[in-house]
């Protein structure tokens, strides 16, 4: 079955997004404390670029494994070169969850184009786009902070969990005619 | 006008005198020892302390843990795990202020993206998140869909911020 192509004007209500996580140190001084199940802290929910918090669209009805694989290669990628940090997996829940009352916040499909000479996985593809990719703006009466405690109270609220699968090992980056290729694929179509 | 106090009487004396017995008051010394002595009821109620706050069971530990996380000066922002000295401070003094206000049980603590200090109350209907940063204390909880949330800025007004966290706490 072929990978589910996910509708770039709207996200339905029942998909499954997922925000993902990456690990960070706790508090030096606080080694001894117990971390509270089933939650997840505010700072994996802090807006990483102006007014929005990403997410991804993990499936149409459920997890789709497909999208899982397709997303875990660029997860460990951004992981690795943009934030610096190892990749854990995604917190995860169905839309409606943030798109239906008392939250009514709006998610828009915002798929990130290929970048040229970008790395691309072991298959070609590259591991700067993402078909999956979506947002949700934060409303000018919340500030990041509000936004980031009610995303963490959403996502905590039917906790789920979905683990990464281990990094690939084996990463390149794309050579001239891997390049071209994909120019001319694009091209035509 | 003869003004007569405890101390006064005690100093009556009684004499004997050749007919019948008389009061004598003693002279003026006796009203000026009383004004020099400090009394109970001398002290203006704006002086007064009010009852003193029992603090939560988890203050010194908190204290420990905030107080183990400061980072040597000076701070290496990139550092993880690691607080800000001011910030270490406001904490403590707010948590000084606060504790006796906040739920029972311990609060879980991380650093935020900005580096402000979070602290997380669970409560049992909701959780209260607190943030301490170099401007304020912002504290937040949703309670049945509904977020409740109070700014307190710096210098912190002990009893503004016990009556705002009161507010959230009670419905906890």
């Amino acid at each position: 079955m072929a990978l589910w192509t996910p509708d770039a004007t709207a996200v339905a209500k029942n998909e499954f997004v997922g925000r993902r996580l990456f690990e960070r140190q706790g508090l030096k001084g606080a080694q001894d404390q117990q971390r509270p199940a089933d939650t997840y802290e505010i700072y994996h929910f802090e807006e990483t670029r102006d007014g929005e918090v990403s997410l991804d669209r993990l499936g149409k009805t459920s997890v789709d494994g497909k999208v899982k694989n397709y997303l875990n290669p660029r997860s460990h990628y951004a992981a690795t070169l943009l934030h610096k940090k190892e990749f854990l997996g995604w917190a995860v829940t169905q839309a409606k969850a943030i798109q239906s009352p008392p939250n009514s916040y709006t998610i828009s499909p915002s798929p990130i184009a290929a970048q040229d000479g970008g790395p691309v996985t072991d298959k070609g593809e590259s591991l700067t786009e993402n078909k999956f990719h979506a947002h949700v703006a934060i409303p000018d009466r919340l500030t990041p902070y509000e936004m980031a405690v009610i995303l963490a109270h959403i996502f905590e609220k039917d906790y789920r969990f979905e683990n990464a699968a281990p990094a690939a090992s084996a990463q390149k980056s794309e050579g001239w005619f891997a390049a071209a290729i994909r120019k001319v694929r694009s091209l035509w179509g | 006008m003869v003004k007569a106090t405890a101390q006064a009487y005690s100093d009556i004396w009684f004499r004997q005198p050749i007919s019948e017995f008389i009061f004598e008051f003693p002279a003026a010394p006796a009203q000026h020892q009383i004004a020099t002595q400090s009394l109970p009821s001398d002290q203006k109620l704006g002086e007064l302390t009010g009852p003193v706050v029992i603090a939560a069971k988890w203050i010194s530990i908190i204290q420990r843990r905030i107080k183990q996380s400061v980072a040597d000066f000076p701070a290496d922002p990139n550092q993880e795990g690691l607080l800000d000295s001011d910030i270490a401070t406001y904490a403590v003094c707010f948590f000084n202020a606060v504790s006796d206000v906040l739920p029972a049980k311990e609060p879980y603590l991380y650093t935020s993206n900005k580096g402000d200090l979070v602290a997380e109350f669970a409560g049992r209907h909701g959780k209260l998140t607190s943030i301490v940063g170099k401007a304020a204390v912002n504290s937040f909880a949703i309670i049945d869909g509904r977020m409740l949330k109070t700014t307190l800025s710096y210098p912190l007004d002990k009893i503004k911020a016990r009556r705002e966290l009161m507010r959230i706490t009670n419905q906890l």
